[in-house]
């Protein structure tokens, strides 16, 4: 998975250190970790603990059960089961799962939203 | 010896008592009950629920009294006055409900409505046509082609929309499914559960979570 961190620059980078600190995609595996800034993908990527900030990538991007994520979240295939707060743009299938919360907006080119979800939003597909 | 058209003797011998095989035969009354086939009507006004013959056209409230008619109905011209109806209603397509307030079990619009309407089992939309108040009820199918356009707020149990919904807000209570050809176009909308197939054009304002 590449990532590269960009956008604003954190005040007070609160990086917690994981068992392998160069291993970032381990540290978000573990939960609990938060990350000021906006982050970028380049290939499938599974999202655990807080990210201050929006997320971009180009492929797949799961919002797991225990991420939150302040900013918008953009790829291919979304599968939101965490928290959103800038909602979420697909190129491809947007899903929201039972304990998913998302707000502000969503689009995709085909969307499914679960009994249970929270959203609140501009909905937009096609 | 005895007559041809003997009922019953005694032996003279041992003193049984028998019948003759005509009147076993005639005996034998065969009674022939008709089954009647009942189904359960819910009256619009109380809701009370009675049973009423499947072939019925109309009948009554056993609770309130309200005459309730069973038939269907077919609109295909202009049509004034207020329907209730428990059968299926269908505004054709150059028809037109005049009336404040139409209820029915199933209604099939392919015209336009002035008034209400209100279909406790499912409204399908087959047409283009035009509400100019509401619609409320079971279901709403809009079939693939037909443009459903109201002018006020709508609100079902579930929806399926192949075709063309453009509402000012709609509120479904259960699960709202827009088909591969469907278009959704509405300042705001609810549901429990939603499915956008690919192909779908859809812009709405989601106002609130009904779970």
């Amino acid at each position: 998975m590449g990532i590269e961190r960009g956008g604003r620059s954190p005040q007070n980078p609160d990086v917690q250190p994981s068992e392998n600190p160069g291993n970032l995609e381990a540290a978000l595996k573990e939960g609990g970790l938060q990350i000021w800034g906006d982050v970028k993908f380049r290939a499938d990527a599974v999202l655990h603990g807080k990210i201050r900030g929006s997320v971009d990538g180009t492929e797949k991007i799961i919002v797991s059960h225990d991420a939150s994520v302040s900013g918008a979240v953009r790829g291919s295939d979304l599968r939101v089961e965490g928290e959103v707060q800038g909602g979420v743009t697909g190129s491809g299938r947007v899903w929201l799962g039972p304990k998913g919360k998302l707000r502000v907006r969503c689009r995709g080119k085909s969307i499914r939203i679960e009994p249970g979800a929270e959203f609140r939003g501009e909905l937009e597909v096609g | 010896m005895e007559s041809e058209n003997f009922i019953s003797t005694v032996c003279r011998g041992c003193g049984h008592y028998f019948k003759s095989q005509r009147a076993k035969d005639s005996g034998r009354r065969k009674v022939r009950r008709t089954v009647v086939k009942k189904r359960e009507l819910t009256c619009a006004e109380c809701g009370s629920v009675q049973e009423v013959a499947e072939e019925a056209q109309s009948s009554t409230c056993l609770n309130c009294g309200r005459h309730l008619e069973l038939g269907h109905r077919e609109i295909s011209g202009e049509h004034l006055g207020n329907l209730s109806l428990e059968g299926e209603l269908k505004i054709g397509p150059k028809g037109n409900f005049g009336g404040s307030r139409a209820r029915a079990a199933r209604i099939v619009l392919q015209g336009r409505a002035s008034g209400y309407l209100e279909a406790a089992e499912w409204l399908r939309v087959e047409g283009h046509a035009k509400l100019r108040t509401g619609a409320s009820g079971g279901r709403l199918e809009v079939t693939v082609g037909a443009v459903l356009e109201t002018g006020e707020p709508i609100q079902f149990q579930g929806g399926e929309i192949q075709g063309e919904l453009r509402c000012p807000v709609a509120r479904f209570f259960g699960p709202l499914r827009v088909g591969p050809q469907g278009v959704l176009i509405a300042e705001k909308v609810s549901f429990t559960e939603l499915t956008v197939e690919e192909g779908a054009k859809v812009k709405v304002q989601v106002g609130e979570s009904l779970v």
